[in-house]
């Protein structure tokens, strides 16, 4: 295992020609090498990212209690892969580490020629990235991929954006539409589950664009909902995953009166 | 691991991941993709087989309540049916005030007791612990709690699986549920008891939970429901008739919180709950049944465990327990970790199956008959078991035939001589097995040294979480790391190996004067009849915007699908409209009977089942209900699967090419839990609601689709006005055990935008 890492580190020093073809766990282990050796630092950041808002303050490791944090390498997100896509602006980013690592994020999947579901989807993120916020603070990014890498342009995105609202203020609760190579999209795709074994079903797009996932990356946990739901349904499972605390897991609770 | 295997287990990681990239779409056709890395499979190949003896199961000990236990005074109460018998306990603090019709009376005459409540105390847990010797995971589990007399707490052991439970009928239980797990890990639990009869309240509904550091009374009542009749247009109880039919015996509990429930399930939440009665004792004492120590409950379930040997990447938890026992001298060699993919939401599959917690157990016996109660705690993976002795030299195997007399929670009325038990998720088998078949002069070259060695095996093939086959049935391969050459006869390698049982004959033989046979009767069971004008209902399970859905519609805690009259009967339809995909569907609260099944056996033959007073095509044609079937197609199926019954009777041949069904999977003469919804299965079947008001749940028992929203509430109710004049599906589920008795802001018809958006 320690040679294989090291073979694969040496392709990720070569940042500039876009290593696409690592795997996930590959590029965490490079993460891992190289965060090591500053591990107290690491520690304590990740303690206080995983920390309980209604706890005091941890501030290294060791001041957790039980024990349980885990070392970053081992998360997850292992699966989702790093690969570079470009946004609605044109900017190139990498998934993983630009955009979700140690955050708290919304993901779907959406094409701009979409007549069926995506608009739903969409729609849903549109009002999400409203909701949310009064309960989780502004430490929450959407992200909407494309499942039609060829003809989204960021400049397609960019108009598909404005019309959901996300065109200017990207200060608050930032709405990032990627695009990128086909083989990207589909890593990240596949990655997420949003798959089917039957190949036929798994070739049609406009099966992927029904879900939602969410991840709070730092706190390792994750979840997935059909976009079908109510919103008292949808926030509700989107809070107990996001949340740091009880009070932000159990904000909203549907219950009957 | 030698050098040689370690270095091509690294290629593969190099070549497996490379192609993962370039060609997703062929990753694509793999189904679960990560348990298969090789990385993964690494624990799960290092295993010796037949190492480990199985351990006894634990049990708990209930004791008096005493007054210091103040039931129901814990953060999430204790059901409104307990004050039924306590009507002098003021209802504690938390609990939410019942709304004026919001619960009935008291009727304490719906529940008999012959017993005053015992207590049992559980914690969930987590904690570290050695599935494979050699290797510390870190596991969900419960444990009890032990106190003193002054109720101080002396010790809880939690364990995976957790304790199981003997209970007798009509003696209630209380288990009071703390929520022990690291509050780190935000992890809410909710306890279902899998197969009871039990209030709503108690019954591990998704959305009544324990949250973290808090606590439950659940209520076990352990009685059985009152008979019930048809008077006029209302149901009505018959007062003090116990339906002792329906008295469960091998049950199960295990977690069911909101979309979490395959997470907490697969890291070992989950028991065995066995409830027993008279007849049971009866049973044994006249030797139908075997004696208490020939029990042997199996609880089967798969995981993948990732091997972690830096260090620096294991959970912190798992990182002292490591360095603890290596300072303690002992050879660990790291973290297997419960492989968890959050992205999975096909069915989670193992690499190695866990009997008992354990891989690969074996368990000394005696040439005797043993009571085998087997429980499919897997996530997603269905089993065909069989039971095979393997010959010393030669390797050929030969199956041991043996009674079932047990599906679900229900014992039969009589037992079916049978070579295979099939069980899909949440399915339990009570087997019995006699090893003494193997003293016939022709199983002689089977022995050797007065040891025969028989592995209990399952034959059945499975890729990914649609199920076994793909519709068709057709072969398939699999991840499982397959019976190696030195267990299995090379041309059954397909077979995975997973409990040897070691016989050993010789010494003192206490002769068995009697044995269950087909004939003796068990416990009676009486088949429902169809009311007239009874209420039937259709429930499609679909595959639909990228998930699973009843009906069109996705599982939303706010929403009475379904609203009954209390102690009425329906006539519900289940029909399976997802292509490939199988669907084991569980329906609590109550026992279910199948009055007609529409199905396809291993070999792919059509299996029709049709109780003779239903004639299912008049009574559909009549409701203007669709059916696959013609009449004469119904008529001339049902003939070709009587036959192939009997050609499975036949138990001479033993062909290992010839696959043999367990003809319990579907089957109109017993009472089933969790109906095993195949490709295109449709099932009729009878349900009662009886005792308890709701709501309940019915879902999916592959947990990944249930977490993904595959599930349905049903709220049986007394009737009133108000419910009459609306349809189902507009009503909300009522409020009176609600998990949360905060001031969380959200009501059911309330959007938590607060405003236009």
């Amino acid at each position: 295992m320690k040679q294989d890492s090291k073979l694969v580190a040496t392709t990720e020093t070569s940042e500039s020609s876009v290593a696409v073809q690592q795997t996930a766990p590959a590029r965490r282990r490079v993460l891992t090498a190289s965060v090591l050796a500053g591990a107290t630092a690491t520690a304590a950041l990740w303690a206080s990212a995983r920390r309980d808002k209604a706890q005091p303050a941890a501030t290294t490791e060791t001041d957790d209690p039980a024990g349980m944090f885990l070392v970053p390498g081992s998360r997850h997100s292992d699966a989702i892969p790093d690969v570079p896509l470009l946004t609605q602006t044109g900017q190139t980013v990498r998934l993983y580490s630009d955009l979700i690592r140690d955050q708290r994020v919304l993901i779907s999947f959406m094409y701009c020629r979409c007549q069926g579901i995506c608009p739903a989807s969409s729609g849903l993120m549109q009002r999400l990235r409203k909701i949310l916020p009064q309960y989780l603070g502004p430490d929450l990014r959407l992200l909407s991929l494309t499942l039609d890498p060829e003809h989204d342009t960021p400049r397609e995105l960019q108009r598909y954006a404005r019309a959901f609202g996300s065109g200017d203020d990207q200060t608050t609760t930032p709405w990032t539409f990627l695009t990128g190579g086909a083989q990207q999209i589909e890593s990240v795709r596949t990655a997420l589950g949003y798959r089917d074994p039957d190949p036929v079903i798994d070739a049609d797009r406009t099966q992927h664009a029904a879900m939602l996932t969410f991840g709070n990356d730092a706190a390792n946990r994750w979840g997935t909902l059909p976009v079908g739901l109510t919103e008292l349904q949808t926030v509700s499972g989107i809070l107990r995953v996001l949340g740091n605390s009880t009070a932000e897991r159990f904000a909203v609770v549907p219950r009957p009166v | 691991m030698d050098r040689r295997s370690f270095l091509r287990s690294v290629g593969q990681v190099g070549t497996v991941a490379g192609a993962a990239v370039a060609a997703p779409a062929a990753t694509q056709a793999e189904g679960y993709r990560r348990c298969a890395d090789p990385h993964l499979k690494f624990v799960a190949e290092q295993v010796t087989k037949w190492a480990q003896e199985l351990r006894d199961l634990n049990y708990v000990q209930p004791r008096e309540v005493r007054a210091t236990d103040h039931i129901g005074a814990v953060e999430q109460g204790v059901a409104p049916e307990w004050y039924w018998f306590h009507p002098d306990q003021s209802q504690p603090h938390q609990h939410p005030p019942l709304a004026p019709g919001a619960a009935r009376s008291p009727r304490p005459q719906h529940i008999r007791r012959d017993a005053d409540e015992q207590i049992v105390e559980l914690a969930a847990c987590d904690f570290v612990t050695q599935i494979i010797p050699g290797w510390v995971t870190h596991v969900l589990g419960y444990g009890e709690v032990h106190r003193s007399a002054d109720g101080k707490e002396l010790s809880c052991q939690p364990q995976t699986p957790g304790p199981a439970f003997n209970v007798r009928l009509f003696h209630p239980l209380i288990v009071r549920v703390h929520n022990r797990i690291d509050p780190h890990l935000h992890l809410e639990v909710s306890v279902h008891q899998h197969g009871g009869h039990i209030p709503a309240h108690s019954d591990g509904h998704p959305n009544f939970l324990i949250l973290p550091g808090e606590r439950r009374d659940y209520f076990y009542p352990n009685s059985v429901p009152l008979q019930a009749d048809l008077q006029g247009n209302q149901w009505v109880p018959r007062d003090g008739e116990w339906d002792t039919n329906e008295t469960q015996s091998t049950m199960w509990y295990h977690d069911h919180a909101e979309d979490i429930t395959a997470h907490n399930a697969l890291m070992g939440l989950g028991g065995l709950y066995f409830l027993r009665d008279s007849r049971e004792d009866e049973l044994r004492q006249q030797g139908i049944l075997p004696a208490l120590d020939h029990e042997i409950p199996l609880v089967l379930k798969d995981v993948c465990l990732q091997p972690i040997t830096d260090e620096s990447l294991m959970l912190c938890k798992v990182r002292d327990e490591v360095e603890k026992l290596k300072k303690a001298g002992e050879s660990i060699h790291g973290e297997a970790r419960i492989h968890f993919d959050p992205f999975d939401h096909n069915g989670t599959l193992g690499n190695l199956v866990l009997v008992n917690g354990q891989a690969y157990p074996f368990k000394a016996v005696r040439p005797e008959a043993y009571w085998l109660r087997l429980l499919n705690a897997s996530l997603a993976r269905f089993y065909n078991l069989e039971f095979w002795a393997v010959h010393p030299t030669t390797l050929k195997h030969r199956r041991l035939t043996f009674l079932r007399f047990g599906r679900d929670s229900w014992m039969f009325q009589h037992a079916i001589s049978q070579t295979s038990v099939f069980l899909s998720m949440a399915n339990r088998g009570d087997v019995y097995l006699d090893f003494a078949q193997c003293l016939a002069e022709d199983w002689k070259e089977y022995w050797q040294d007065d040891q025969l060695q028989v592995l209990m095996v399952s034959t059945l093939n499975q890729k990914d979480g649609r199920g076994p086959g793909h519709g068709d049935n057709e072969a398939t391969a699999t991840e499982l790391p397959r019976g190696a050459a030195n267990e299995l006869p090379e041309d059954r390698t397909d077979s995975l190996p997973l409990i040897q049982f070691r016989v050993q004959r010789g010494g003192e033989v206490v002769p068995q004067p009697t044995h269950m046979t087909e004939q003796v009767e068990l416990r009676p069971h009486e088949q429902l009849a169809i009311p007239e004008n009874v209420r039937v209902r259709e429930f499609n399970f679909e595959r639909g915007r990228g998930a699973w859905q009843i009906n069109h519609r996705f599982y939303d805690s706010c929403t009475a699908n379904v609203v009954h009259d209390l102690w009425s009967t329906e006539l519900w339809i289940l029909r399976n409209r997802s292509g490939g995909w199988w669907h084991p569907i569980h329906i609590h609260l109550e026992s279910q009977q199948q009055i007609y099944v529409q199905a396809r056996n291993q070999r792919g033959e059509r299996i029709v089942l049709k109780r003779p007073d239903y004639d299912v095509h008049r009574f559909c044609r009549d409701r203007n209900i669709q059916l696959e079937l013609s009449a004469e197609e119904i008529e001339t199926a049902d003939e070709k699967w009587k036959s192939s019954f009997a050609e499975m009777q036949n138990h001479s041949s033993d062909d290992p090419d010839k696959l043999k069904f367990d003809q319990t999977v579907w089957n109109l003469e017993i009472k089933h839990d969790t109906h095993v919804l195949g490709p295109n299965t449709e099932v009729h079947l009878l349900m009662r609601f009886r005792t308890f008001e709701g709501p309940f749940v019915f879902h999916c028992h592959n947990l990944n689709h249930e977490d993904m929203r595959m599930m349905y509430q049903m709220d049986p109710r007394e009737r009133t006005q108000s419910d009459v004049s609306v349809a189902d599906e507009e009503l909300r589920v009522r409020g009176s055990h609600w998990y949360f008795a905060s001031n969380a802001p959200h009501h059911c018809h309330e959007e938590p935008s607060g405003g236009a958006v």
